[in-house]
């Protein structure tokens, strides 16, 4: 029997470790100083540890020679300062100052997302650049122009990411790249993140809010990402004149639903909503106490918020601050190149 | 006890290095002296008025409609061959973009076909749903091709535009895609080849010949004149690819 056993634990070891060789596990990556509280990501980018990559997809991300008139790159909307949102701006300015129809998003921890865009009509983060750079509105430019730019350019001969056999960038060594490099941009050095791995303690107001938010808010903004990747609206959707997740589905149970959006670093990443529209932190809070025909007339799991009070919303707010991390804004390895 | 433990182990890691190895060698490295393979050429010929299709060009069709198509693109993917016993070989990394304003496209090289006789093949038109998910990738399913949808990510797999007297606007635009549930828009086409057989051989290149009867296509599958645009997933999209697929026949064999 015992016999048996060993076999078996033998053999279930080197099954684990035949799987490990293939699948490039991020876990436990000390590079990426992931902590334990966070879970495996979705994207398990095989080029992530290689820095050629990573190095050849940040200079992508910041070089404007990517939009058809050279005026904007990826960081004009996602700017490392606003928590790689825009610079405060309802609606983002594209090719000729024209402007999308929602709000672009604080793109963090994205190696995570199972999908992609406000409506998640995107289902891999390596292809997710291809709807900014060929939309009209933004970058405007076709996939073979921006190859043809990017194999011109003697800068990013220098990546020498180019594999046996291959002599020039395809559109798939750019968008790995990318992929590569946005992994790279994550956000785990919040306070919040420092008490979960007890560093340190929350004060009293934000043991109070943090309570308050696991019992009214966790449902659609699970922790520790802050989402659930799900979509949702604490509005009447049916008033949305953007269909949302329709647009994708064209199920009208997904009429005027979006990406439930993560709440870490709202302090920079404001404003808020798909659209922009909610200026504030204060007025995003405050209006979860609207109950009405106009609010929560959609999402069975936040009509319990208009019990909240005033106070309870500050305390709520006073953890959600914590959800901030200076680091995101100030890490010099995705900074601008 | 101790040795029996030993020796499992040391079982162990001999397996273990055995299965692993096994996991990365390359089957090209694993070729024996005979060549046991050949090549095959598979044309596929676009036909109105039993004459080769050209773009650009207009045609009176028997229902009274005038058309001409600027684009007519479309992917043909996971080929396999079919032997007498039903066993079938399948061609790696299989997509083929087929692109009429490129007339070399139409006439693909499937490359070391096992050496056989071949009573049949499967194509699809389109392209399996698990490479609709599977990010960046190169060749006839790069992004530069025009046959892929950024904002809600799949690929076209067929893009009909042009235009027809009798559709409402004076043109139709197909854009044809969709792999998951309703919406699977994917067509996996049987050909049998009619008592002929492919002879796959190392000394010979077989030419199987298929065709695609565009006027059938538009005579009796597609509507221009009730449904000129398609462009996203949905019933009329399966319809579309449906009857595209219901247009592909086996034609001959050279061998």
């Amino acid at each position: 029997m015992r016999r048996f056993f060993t076999i078996f634990l033998v053999g279930s070891f080197l099954l684990t470790a035949c799987r490990k060789d293939v699948e490039n596990s991020m876990v436990g990556d000390e590079n990426l100083l992931i902590p334990n509280h966070i879970p495996v990501a979705n994207y398990n980018a095989p080029l992530l540890h290689q820095n050629t990559w990573v190095d050849m997809g940040r200079k992508l991300f910041y070089d404007t020679s990517l939009s058809i008139d050279s005026s904007i790159s990826c960081a004009s909307c996602h700017a490392q300062v606003h928590g790689f949102a825009d610079h405060g701006l309802d609606l983002s300015q594209g090719f000729q100052g024209q402007l999308g129809t929602r709000n672009s998003p604080a793109i963090f921890n994205m190696a995570w997302n199972s999908s992609f865009m406000w409506d998640g009509g995107i289902n891999h983060i390596e292809v997710m650049p291809v709807a900014p750079f060929t939309s009209e509105v933004e970058m405007n430019i076709s996939m073979l122009e921006l190859v043809q730019r990017v194999n011109n350019n003697p800068q990013y001969a220098a990546f020498n990411v180019i594999l046996q056999g291959e002599s020039v960038y395809s559109d798939a060594h750019i968008l790995k790249a990318l992929a590569a490099f946005m992994s790279k941009i994550t956000s785990f050095g919040s306070r919040y993140d420092a008490m979960r791995q007890g560093i340190l303690t929350f004060n009293e107001t934000e043991v109070k809010g943090y309570r308050l938010f696991q019992e009214y808010c966790n449902t659609c903004h699970a922790e520790p990402m802050f989402t659930d990747y799900t979509f949702a609206s604490n509005r009447n959707r049916w008033s949305e004149l953007d269909p949302g997740r329709y647009r994708i589905t064209m199920d009208s149970a997904d009429y005027g639903l979006f990406k439930v959006p993560t709440l870490r670093n709202l302090s920079y990443s404001n404003p808020y909503r798909h659209d922009g529209s909610e200026h504030s932190l204060d007025i995003v809070l405050s209006n979860y106490l609207k109950a009405g025909e106009e609010y929560f007339s959609g999402d069975a799991r936040i009509q319990h918020l208009y019990a909240l009070t005033s106070d309870d919303l500050q305390k709520i707010k006073s953890f959600l601050l914590t959800l901030d991390d200076p680091k995101l804004l100030s890490n010099q390895e995705i900074s601008e190149p | 006890m101790k040795n029996i433990l030993n020796a499992a182990f040391a079982l162990a890691v001999v397996l273990f290095a055995v299965s692993c190895k096994k996991e990365k060698e390359d089957p090209i490295t694993d070729n024996t002296p005979t060549v046991t393979t050949g090549n095959v050429t598979l044309e596929i010929e676009h036909v109105i008025q039993d004459l080769p299709m050209s773009l650009n060009q207009s045609y009176v069709l028997n229902n009274g409609d005038t058309m001409s198509f600027t684009t007519f693109k479309y992917y043909v993917s996971n080929i396999q061959f079919v032997k007498a016993d039903g066993s079938v070989w399948s061609e790696s990394n299989s997509y083929h973009l087929i692109d009429l304003s490129d007339e070399a496209s139409a006439l693909l090289t499937i490359k070391d076909v096992p050496m056989a006789d071949y009573v049949g093949m499967n194509v699809m038109i389109g392209v399996d749903s698990l490479h609709n998910v599977s990010g960046a990738q190169e060749g006839a399913l790069s992004t530069t091709n025009g046959m892929f949808w950024s904002w809600n990510t799949g690929y076209i797999f067929i893009k009909m535009e042009g235009t027809s007297s009798q559709a409402m606007n004076g043109a139709f635009t197909y854009h044809i895609g969709g792999f998951s549930g309703a919406n699977n828009a994917i067509q996996e086409n049987a050909l049998g080849f009619n008592g002929s057989y492919l002879m796959a051989r190392p000394d010979a290149v077989p030419q199987v010949h298929l065709m695609l009867n565009v006027q059938d296509l538009f005579e009796n599958g597609i509507q221009t004149d009730m449904n000129s645009m398609v462009h996203m997933p949905g019933a009329a999209a399966v319809a579309v690819s449906s009857a595209f697929s219901n247009a592909l026949s086996f034609e001959h064999i050279h061998n």
